[in-house]
């Protein structure tokens, strides 16, 4: 399964929609389905899509029948999510656009960070005041 | 342009102003409600336009004294290059006596005409062409960089916005009792209803959509999966009082000035301030809407904080920032907020008191604009377009000398761009008015012709218009060298013969035998000049008029007085010529030849 936050386009985002939905699918079926009985361009579009998915390691080729057949190979809330994530980095906080208002910013913490943030929340509650001396 | 970059700069340079002072008072203050609105403050100040400019004279070195404004005088300098104007010279070399008295013969007759002339299109100064050239270069590559800028964020920010809503079509809405425990959660903060509560892959943070039809509060469904059930208000509240707070209309601020001021460091302080004080109000709503609900929230906060930083495979990781992301300062951010919660008295909404200082601040800071662009280009413009026109203005009688007086100053120095541009629309005024001149003396020639050739001359005078009999005692004068031209050569002979028979009163008929070269020009158009139409004739033709016809086509007795009155003109006029023509042979190589 691929790892690399490859980016995908609306285009293919609605092609990979069909594929989630309907499993395996061939390019005829696809292209029907898309475009409601499209002709031969938008067959060939889609032949192209879902060759530019393939190379993306998003969808998976089946070849053992004569007319191949695809299945996502990638989960959809893992491709959604990262994308959703990939696009709220850009539009939070720190970034040139921001347009979310969100609960924190989306950049991590290291593993120290967190503990010594919850040793802040667990600690009782005098030494407040030492903590945010420390925190300016 | 240079009105945007003037407001611009002074709204930069109050915000930059501002940010410190209220960075200040809200380390001293503490409120973040008070922060918040302080710093949205500064956000406005910098995209909106000012109503009030005071001045604040900032190292005005270069703008030029009134007191040289060195205006070009118009057509003189430069017809040598000017096409246009090459052509009016042939045009004065095939009839010497024509084109050059015409500007100044109409001058006392016509002091608005020819205040139009000399004065309309001055305005810019040629002061230190050099720098004012190398000024203006700058002041484009600035703004020209400056809106590129704007323009990218702006595309950046559609597109981004747009993708973003696009990929919320995959995600969808939270189960009706998500929604309905929204929706209880909102009562508690004073709202009517929540926003709708959608559930999305992804490991992101709650947070709250805005852009489109409706607003949305975004929850990852892993998150919320992960959470016990107070945990889950505590994040809803969150959102709810974002929603509640009315953050997104900030958001547009932010974008806003972001867009117009990209390179403002003031700008991304107000911003990153402006957040953090946020997320100390809503957290302060939480507490609110929950009482002793610290621990529960805070939690959460962790939670949520170590979700997003859990990479989509789910291992736990040192999240991978970016060199200059600040993982450290979110850090900070979060401790600091963690420690305010578990303090607990941190006020969720702005007091009266506050509220009135924000209302002082932004009373203060928005209207004014210190006119700090008197040290960049836009002034020097401004200040020379009040100071050149009096100076035209203040000698009507002799704009010619005052407008070659200053050229001698600016002898030699390079002229801008703007300077060459302004000789040209001098020299297409002056052109126009000569073509009209032109054709007021066509039509009276044309009378005269025909008052010549019928004899009927004495109701003609009248019609003929002012400044076409100024011209004609002009010819003898000998600044077109009356020999290179043969056409000069009859009336050179002229200015003798009308003076002493200025009383006399002769018939047409009469003249017309005795200067029979005289009529060379307007006797050979018969047939047009007969019909009175000589409006179509050539300019060339109209010059030609005998001095003789208007001694004595003019009847009556003011007729001396008249000539006399042109013959002073005249005279002063020659001289202003020949002074020009002077100036003009030793300062050959002036502005425009370099530029």
């Amino acid at each position: 399964m691929s790892r690399q936050p490859t980016d995908v386009t609306e285009s293919e985002l609605a092609l990979m929609q069909v594929l989630w939905d309907r499993g395996r699918c061939s390019t005829r079926q696809i292209t029907d389905l898309l475009y409601d009985g499209g002709g031969q361009s938008q067959y060939a579009t889609v032949q192209k899509l879902l060759e530019r998915l393939e190379a993306k390691g998003l969808v998976a080729r089946d070849r053992s029948l004569f007319v191949h057949t695809f299945t996502a190979d990638v989960d959809r809330d893992e491709l959604i999510g990262r994308r959703l994530r990939a696009m709220a980095d850009k539009l939070c906080g720190g970034s040139l656009v921001p347009i979310l208002s969100h609960l924190a910013r989306n950049k991590g913490l290291t593993h120290q960070e967190r503990k010594a943030l919850r040793d802040l929340i667990d600690a009782p509650d005098r030494p407040a005041g030492k903590e945010k001396s420390r925190g300016r | 342009m240079g009105a945007f970059l003037q407001i611009a700069l002074s709204n930069a340079v109050v915000a930059a102003a501002a940010a410190p002072l209220v960075w200040l008072v809200a380390r001293v203050v503490r409120r973040p409600a008070l922060t918040h609105i302080l710093w949205v403050v500064v956000l406005l100040k910098l995209i909106t336009p000012p109503v009030w400019k005071f001045p604040v004279q900032l190292g005005v070195e270069d703008v030029p004294s009134p007191a040289q404004p060195a205006q070009l005088s118009p057509p003189r300098d430069v017809d040598v290059e000017n096409p246009m104007v090459a052509n009016s010279q042939v045009a004065a070399a095939n009839t010497p006596e024509t084109l050059p008295p015409l500007g100044a013969t109409v001058q006392p007759d016509l002091p608005t005409a020819n205040r139009a002339y000399t004065e309309a299109p001055t305005p810019v100064p040629p002061v230190k062409p050099g720098a004012n050239r190398w000024h203006s270069w700058v002041l484009s590559a600035v703004e020209g960089l400056w809106l590129a800028g704007s323009s990218l964020c702006l595309v950046l920010a559609v597109g981004r916005m747009i993708r973003f809503s696009q990929t919320l079509r995959y995600a969808m809405p939270a189960p009706s009792d998500v929604q309905h425990r929204a929706d209880v959660l909102a009562c508690r903060l004073g709202l009517g209803a929540a926003p709708g509560v959608w559930l999305v892959p992804g490991a992101v943070c709650p947070m709250l959509w805005t852009v489109g039809p409706s607003a949305r509060v975004l929850l990852p469904r892993e998150l919320w999966r992960r959470l016990d059930s107070a945990q889950r208000d505590a994040m809803l509240l969150h959102e709810i009082a974002h929603y509640r707070r009315k953050d997104h209309w900030v958001r547009w601020i932010e974008l806003a000035a972001t867009t117009l001021f990209w390179w403002h460091p003031a700008c991304w302080w107000a911003r990153r301030e402006l957040r953090e004080a946020e997320e100390q109000c809503c957290d302060a709503w939480v507490l609110w809407a929950m009482p002793g609900g610290f621990r529960t929230y805070a939690s959460a906060l962790i939670e949520a904080v170590e979700f997003i930083s859990i990479r989509a495979d789910g291992a736990p990781a040192d999240y991978a920032a970016p060199p200059l992301a600040s993982g450290m300062g979110q850090f900070s951010h979060l401790k600091r907020r963690l420690v305010m919660l578990k303090q607990g008295n941190v006020a969720r909404a702005l007091s009266w008191g506050g509220l009135a200082a924000a209302c002082g601040l932004a009373a203060v800071l928005l209207p004014i604009a210190p006119t700090v662009a008197q040290s960049q280009d836009p002034a020097p413009k401004t200040e020379s377009v009040s100071v050149a026109p009096p100076q035209a203005t203040a000698d009507p009688t002799a704009p010619v000398a005052a407008n070659s007086e200053p050229f001698i100053q600016t002898d030699g120095r390079e002229a801008s761009n703007a300077q060459y541009r302004q000789t040209l629309r001098k020299l297409e005024a002056a052109q126009r008015r000569i073509d009209q001149l032109t054709r007021q003396l066509q039509e009276a020639e044309a009378r005269i012709a025909l008052l010549g050739q019928s004899g009927g001359g004495s109701t003609a005078y009248s019609l003929i218009p002012a400044p076409a009999p100024q011209r004609a005692p002009h010819a003898p004068t000998p600044y077109i060298e009356p020999q290179n031209n043969p056409m000069s050569a009859p009336a050179l002979g002229q200015p003798a013969a009308p003076a002493p028979n200025a009383g006399a009163t002769y018939s047409p008929l009469e003249v017309a035998p005795d200067a029979p070269n005289v009529y060379y020009r307007a006797a050979n158009p018969a047939p047009e000049t007969r019909s009175g139409q000589a409006l179509g004739a050539r300019p060339g033709e109209l010059s030609n008029v005998p001095l003789s016809n208007h001694v004595h086509t003019g009847r009556p007795a003011d007729q001396s007085e008249r000539l006399d009155r042109i013959e002073q003109q005249l005279k002063s006029l020659m001289d202003e010529i020949h002074q020009i023509r002077s100036e003009r042979g030793a300062s050959n190589d002036s502005p425009r030849a370099s530029s």
